[in-house]
């Protein structure tokens, strides 16, 4: 005989995947669309954006739903954990793709454009060197970005962010909720002040220091590598807004707060990225 | 200086990872092993910030590492 409690919840079909969808084929065709200066191109992305907020505030608030009424027992808890161990496998996948293409392009491909057969036979009047300043075709001179300054300043905001978290963490197990609640809106503060700091920086690259996107290998990678990861501080303390909306309402306990926990683990993850970006694209 | 901060890196990830063992391993009432080893990763995080700060500061590092 199952006894009720060892019974695995199995939702009822939900909407939310098939929004996901048409989220997320609005963002990228209305992107695309901008990006070939299509005149929709703005408004179908917006829509595509609007759609994600509805899903993302639809789904998280089921599952939390779900969660506070009790439907979930130890096997769907095992679930949730294994879920967010591959997530986190994803992700470390995603970001070892883009520092092992600054790695290929540092260490093998640009100094092999300056081997003597390179030289002969494609391009006689090549020293490479690392931000590369020349390319085939010409090459319009930018100014490197420097790990001092805004770079500097956002490794300190993010590592102090880490900080107030992990006090927040300790506020949720010794069942202090003013400190819980204290740290987590200093944390996502930071993550904010981050945020902003890096947008001025990109406006500052491209204004100021004509350091684009476009801007052979060094301006694609440095891009690539700064835009996703802040992208994902903006996942990151979108769930901690969601998280902290939860211990308003009185959600996560000492003994039970695996949700808390996985965020927290998050934002860590985002954290020692940075501190890698900090020291392999700023400094190296 | 540079082993330095590779070492530091590589204690950085351990303890990270080993947050999300426990991440995964602990429930229940009293399971601090989570955020002991997050804590231990704010810290090394830090004092690699700080070095690195100091490391120029006082000259031991140029321009680049």
């Amino acid at each position: 005989m199952v006894d009720q409690a060892q019974k695995y919840y199995v939702p009822e079909p939900s909407r939310y995947p098939i929004f996901g969808s048409i989220a997320l084929l609005l963002m990228a065709s209305g992107a695309v669309m901008w990006m070939n200066n299509v005149g929709a191109g703005k408004a179908v992305l917006a829509a595509g954006v609007l759609v994600l907020i509805y899903m993302l505030f639809g789904w998280f608030g089921a599952v939390i739903r779900e969660n506070e009424s009790g439907k979930y027992n130890k096997r769907v808890d095992t679930s949730f954990r294994w879920s967010m161990s591959w997530f986190i496998f994803s992700e470390v996948m995603f970001f070892a793709a883009f520092f092992g293409a600054l790695f290929y392009a540092r260490a093998i491909s640009v100094p092999d454009l300056g081997s003597l057969e390179h030289r002969q036979l494609l391009w006689p009047n090549f020293a490479p060197r690392w931000p590369e300043s020349v390319a085939p075709g010409g090459m319009d001179p930018f100014q490197p970005m420097e790990a001092w300054g805004i770079p500097a300043i956002n490794t300190l905001i993010l590592l102090t962010s880490g900080a107030t978290l992990t006090w927040a963490h300790w506020g949720l197990i010794a069942n202090r909720r003013g400190q819980l609640k204290l740290g987590l809106v200093l944390t996502i503060l930071l993550g904010v002040l981050f945020l902003g700091l890096q947008a001025y920086e990109y406006v500052h690259a491209y204004t100021e220091m004509n350091l684009k996107l476009s801007t052979g290998i060094y301006g694609s990678t440095f891009f690539m590598l700064t835009g996703f990861h802040g992208l994902h501080v903006t996942i990151g303390a979108t769930m901690l807004i969601v998280i902290l909306g939860r211990v308003l309402r009185g959600h996560f306990k000492p003994e039970d707060h695996f949700g808390f926990e996985a965020v927290a683990w998050y934002w860590h993850f985002v954290d020692v990225v940075w501190l890698m970006l900090f020291v392999v694209v700023y400094w190296l | 200086m540079r082993i330095v901060v590779i070492v530091f890196l590589l204690l950085i990830v351990a303890s990270l990872a080993s947050a999300l063992l426990f991440v995964y391993r602990d429930r229940g009432l009293g399971r601090t092993r989570t955020v002991k080893a997050l804590a231990i990763r704010v810290g090394l995080s830090i004092a690699l910030f700080l070095m690195l700060m100091a490391g120029y500061y006082f000259g031991l590092i140029t321009h680049k590492l």
